[in-house]
This record gives C-alpha cells, structure tokens and sequence, in this order.
C-alpha cells in the first residue's frame, strides 16, 4: 500500500530573541523528525507546549518550509515546489483549528465560510450543493447557513470549522486540539462526529492533542513528542500497556482517571527545560529516572523494538516501564 | 476525626439583571470543612465560578447576590460592609484563579506583589515581609526563592507562575482557599505537580479547599466531596467515591459517560444543545418547575440528589 503520508528527518528552526538587544538565537522547533501514515489511519501526536506539535502541523500543511528533510504526499514532495503547483496536492490536506472562536471569520456568514475553499480551488459552481451537503455531514440545519459565526455555541462552531476542511474532500486531516476548548459533553459530541466522518469520507486523522485520554478513544497510533524530537511512536494499545520511553511513562502517570480508586503515582519531576537551550545528549536526561552515564553525552535515535513499535532511549531495551491498568 | 465545619452556605441566590433575568446561582447550599476538599463541578456557564465570586462579595454588575448567608463562623459575609469584606478576602478566604499570567501584575516583580499581601494585611515590615516572602516561595518549592522575589511574571514559567500565585494565596495563612481551575492552562506533568502542591499544603494548614474544575480526572483523584452543578443549581452532592460510584442525577450520570475512554462503547448519542433540552429531555422527577426547584433529597447518608420526592 502506498504511504499516504511520509515524513524523512524533517528540521525547522526559527531565530528568536530571548529579549530586546539580545543576540538572536536559534530555537530548534522541529529536529530530525521521521514517520509515515498509511491512508485511513489516525494518528495521535502527543507532547507538552513548546514540543513542536503545531510547527510539525505546520510543515505538513506546507505552511512552513522545513530546513531540512522532505515531506512527501502519496508519493509526491510538497517541498520545493511552487505555490501554484502545490496547490492540488494541498486541497488534501486539510486544518481543523482548536480555537472555534478565533478560527471563523466573524464577519462571514456560514455559507460564505463554508463556499470559500470551492473559490479557492476555482469551483465556485460546486459550492452550492456542496455546502448543503456539508452541512448534513457535521449535523447543522440548513438554516446555519445565513447566520454569522457569533450566533453559535462553541461546539457548533466547531462543526462549522469541520465542515470547512471536509469542504475539498481531503484524504488527511491535521486536527491541532480540536476539543480542548469545548465542554466535556460537547468533546464527546465532537468525537463522535469525527469518528463517523472518517467512515464516511475515508479520512485520515493527524490528531494533536496534550490529552492522553482523547487520542487513546479515536486513535491508532500514538507519537510522542519532547523538545523538537519524537521519541516514541507505537500503536495505542501497546503504548498505554507498556510505553518504551521513560518520558511517555511520566505522561501516563501524570494523567488524571476519572475513578476515586486509582492509585496516585509518584509525581513527575522537573519541568519541560527551555527550547533555546535544551540538554545535551538525550534531551530528556535531567529528568528521566533511569538515566545512565551514555544518556548524557549522546542524543539516542529512534529505534525499532518490534511490533511497529519505536523508542528513541539507549536503556530502552532494558526497561520495563508501567502503563495504565485500565 | 469530625471535621469541623468552616464556611456554611444556605440558600444563596446571585441573579444577573440583563434581559433575560440569568439566574446563575440558585438556591444554593454548600459546607465546607477545615482539611476536606470540596470539588464544585460543571461545564461552562453552570455557575461555579459565580458560586466563588459570590462567596469573595466580587460578582461584577449587573450580578447581585439577592438571598441567602454566607457564613463564615458566627459571622455572615453578606451583611459586611465592603471594607469589612476586604479584612475577610487574602486573609481568611483567598482564591487561586486558572490563569496566572492574567491574575498576576505585569509590570511589578512576584516579590513585590507578596510583600504587598503581607504588609496589608499583617502588618509587616518591609525587610520582614520580604523574608516571609522568600520563606513562602521556599514552601510551594520554587528554587532560589530569593532570586525568584526579583522576578517578573513573564520571567517564570507557567507552573512557576502558579506556584507564585498560591504562595501569594497562602501568605496570611487563610483558612479557605478557592482554587478557580487552578491547573486548565497548564501541561498535565506540570498540573500533577500543583495538584499534589494544593494537597500537600492543604494538609500541613488544615485548609479548607474549594477546588473549581471541569476535569472529573481532577476531581477523582483530589476530592473528598463533589458538588455536580448544573444550570445554576447543584443537582447532586456526595461523597467523591458514591457520586462516581453510583451516580444519581441524569446528568451527572450523562456527564460521566462523555470522559473519553470511560464507557464509551455504549454511550448513547446525547446531544444537549441547551439547558431546556436537557430538562425535556430528563424524567419528570427530576425536572425543576419555573417558580421552584426540586429540593435536595438524599439517598443516603452524605449523598444528595435534587428531585421532587
């Protein structure tokens, strides 16, 4: 089966300046990051601000161009291309946004919203009909269409927002947090509806989100990653049983179960160090309890342990790390 | 041990006069007890944040709070006079909010602003308060506490930030501290670190905690009573192992099953667009008429539910 997507050591960093009359400083958003998606698949990126989640969301929308390293879609390079060449193979690609309040145009209404990708893509003549359909799909009234942005709750919006990226009939959908801002019953919904969409539309989901408990419900695979890098990548099940990096155990361990009887764990240790400035060798290492001499001269790579399931720690072999028992 | 009861609640109603009146505490009845942890629990717009405001007397106009007493001892907040309410807020009630970047001042130093809460409200002097100061950054474990008092909020980190906030919550030692979502905006390692920083020193001080949060994760791990609000109203109140246990109230029991990865195989569609949709939608039992409320019955010892008989 051909990839659907393929990332090869993809690096992105941006020049910052810590404060004003400093001298700038490279900040390393994105290091030597490499996976593949096969179509149909959903797959959770997982990691704590500032790991780089949403610039990697970026580079895969084209958004950014990477250093170095080359994205390919269904085969095709998205990288060094023009914008006009690009842009076919963009329209499958699609962004579902976390914010629904700051991602809709307040001053269009829905149909505008919902038309503008057809615009875009020079097929104002499917707009119509498409919007109509869109609007079954993600379960609004027809009626959505007339009224503006404000006049809808947030997880209305959302499906607004939805709607708008299945417009063009993507095969991938990055979606960067999509229920983070909504309430608790309303984040069901909204999984609910992408589940069922991704039978309907064939779809798959690059799903960004800080919480361990919606990736485990709607994804397959899960990534994790720490300071620019991915240091684990493993199907869901194996990865919440038994995780392979000492950093996915202290995510799963700080994870709070709703139930009254679950043990606490030990707490997790440090803080994530600056980007501008993070550790030598394994990036993980001041912070990890089963660090070792090696660990802090060289950075480990990411490496198979079988069953598709990779680890980026030179003692992973040797540990035994806990998971959640439910 | 009894725990001994510090902040009683009876009957509080705070009503926002726009156009829809929006009742957004109603008839509310609340203890809380030196040393437990009572979790307000709810989705936005429930009125849980309200339900702190109205406690601190800060609920922004056109909100009034129309009836009921707060009492904290013998003394009753809503008949103090504002000047009196600000000897009561920072010193026996003081309340940690979710955002500390915004909670914080900007443009003045974490010491700076401790040295502040401690020379008003204690009297202090400004080289003692600054060694209390230090001595409080020390307590919630912030590294070279001294060094940190010079620092402005932007310097620190989002968990260091809040770490200052409940150090400046903790400086006249209050014997109610309210936690408005204390750890939504931060990472969930560094949210584990908070949680257990509030339990901690809410032991050593036999500190009474309402902790405010949308999260049932949260709200398993570090309650001892959960408060489920709804539309206004606390629907059910229990201790923290029945409300999960055995949920009573059609929507504590529907909020239960949204928690990603609980359940999820059976749960229904549910899709509750507003609160009158969800009152169609619940048994009549359960369903509060326009003049009254069902009263809180309970079910057993420390479990309350709301229902007519």
């Amino acid at each position: 089966m051909t990839k659907l997507l393929e990332v090869n050591g993809i690096c992105k960093s941006f020049a910052v300046s810590p404060a004003p009359g400093q001298k700038s400083q490279r900040l390393q958003a994105v290091d030597d990051v490499s996976f593949s998606m096969l179509p149909g698949e959903t797959l959770g990126l997982v990691g704590e601000s500032g790991c780089g989640k949403s610039t990697l969301a970026k580079l895969l929308m084209g958004l950014l161009e990477p250093d170095r390293g080359a994205v390919h879609f269904q085969g095709l390079p998205l990288s060094g291309l023009s914008r006009r060449q690009r842009r076919p193979l963009l329209r499958k690609v699609q962004m579902i946004f976390q914010d629904p309040y700051a991602s809709l145009n307040p001053r269009m209404n829905v149909e505008a919203i919902l038309s503008e990708p057809y615009i875009i893509h020079n097929r104002p003549q499917d707009a119509g009909q498409g919007v109509q359909q869109l609007l079954d799909a993600v379960g609004l009234p027809q009626e959505a269409r007339f009224r503006f942005p404000h006049e809808f709750s947030g997880g209305q919006r959302q499906r607004i927002g939805i709607a708008r990226a299945l417009a063009l009939k993507p095969d991938l959908i990055i979606a960067d947090e999509p229920v983070s801002a909504l309430d608790l019953s309303i984040q069901a919904q909204i999984l609910d509806l992408l589940r069922e969409l991704q039978q309907q539309y064939q779809l798959s989901y690059l799903l960004i989100s800080h919480d361990l408990s919606v990736i485990r419900e709607l994804c397959q695979r899960v990534a994790v990653m720490y300071l620019g890098r991915l240091v684990e990548i493993a199907p869901v099940s194996d990865f919440f049983h038994r995780p392979r990096h000492p950093y996915s155990e202290m995510l799963l361990k700080a994870l709070p179960i709703a139930d009254p009887r679950h043990p606490q764990h030990a707490l997790p240790a440090g803080e994530i160090p600056s980007a501008l400035a993070p550790p030598a060798g394994c990036s993980f290492h001041p912070r990890c309890p089963y660090r070792e001499q090696e660990c802090q001269t060289s950075a480990p790579a990411l490496t198979s342990l079988g069953n598709d399931h990779f680890a980026a720690c030179h003692v992973a072999e040797k540990l035994f790390l806990d998971g959640l028992s439910t | 041990m009894p725990h001994s009861c510090c902040l009683q609640i009876r009957n509080l109603s705070t009503y926002f006069f726009t156009k829809p009146l929006i009742k957004a505490v109603r008839e509310l009845d609340l203890e809380l007890h030196s040393g437990r942890t009572l979790a307000l629990v709810g989705e936005s717009g429930c009125g849980k944040s309200m339900t702190a405001l109205s406690i601190l007397r800060l609920v922004p106009p056109p909100g009034r709070t129309v009836s009921g007493q707060i009492l904290l001892g013998s003394e009753d907040l809503l008949s103090l006079r504002q000047e009196e309410m600000q000897r009561i807020r920072g010193n026996r009630i003081a309340m940690i909010f979710q955002d500390p970047m915004t909670a914080l001042n900007p443009v003045f130093t974490v010491g700076s602003q401790i040295i502040e809460v401690l020379r008003l409200h204690l009297g202090l002097t400004q080289l003692q308060a600054r060694d209390r100061a230090a001595e409080l950054l020390h307590q919630v474990g912030m590294a070279a506490p001294h060094q940190r008092l010079s620092d402005y909020p932007h310097q620190l980190s989002g968990g260091m930030r809040q770490r200052a906030m409940i150090a400046m919550a903790l400086a006249c030692d209050p014997d109610i501290l309210i936690a408005d979502e204390p750890t939504t905006a931060l990472d969930v390692t560094i949210q584990a670190q908070i949680m257990a920083l509030l339990s901690s020193l809410q032991q050593q001080r036999n500190m009474s905690l309402l902790l405010i949060s949308h999260d049932l994760g949260i709200v398993a791990q570090h309650a001892d009573q959960v408060a489920m609000m709804y539309d206004g109203m606390i629907v059910e109140q229990a201790d923290t192992l029945a409300l999960f246990d055995d949920p009573q109230h059609p929507y504590t029991r529907h909020l239960l099953t949204c928690i990603p990865g609980r359940r999820s195989a059976n749960r229904p569609h549910a899709h509750i667009h507003s609160s009158e949709d969800f009152w169609q939608q619940c048994p009549e039992a359960y369903r509060p008429l326009p003049t009254r409320l069902p009263p809180l019955q309970s079910v057993r010892t420390d479990h309350q539910v709301r229902r007519w008989s």
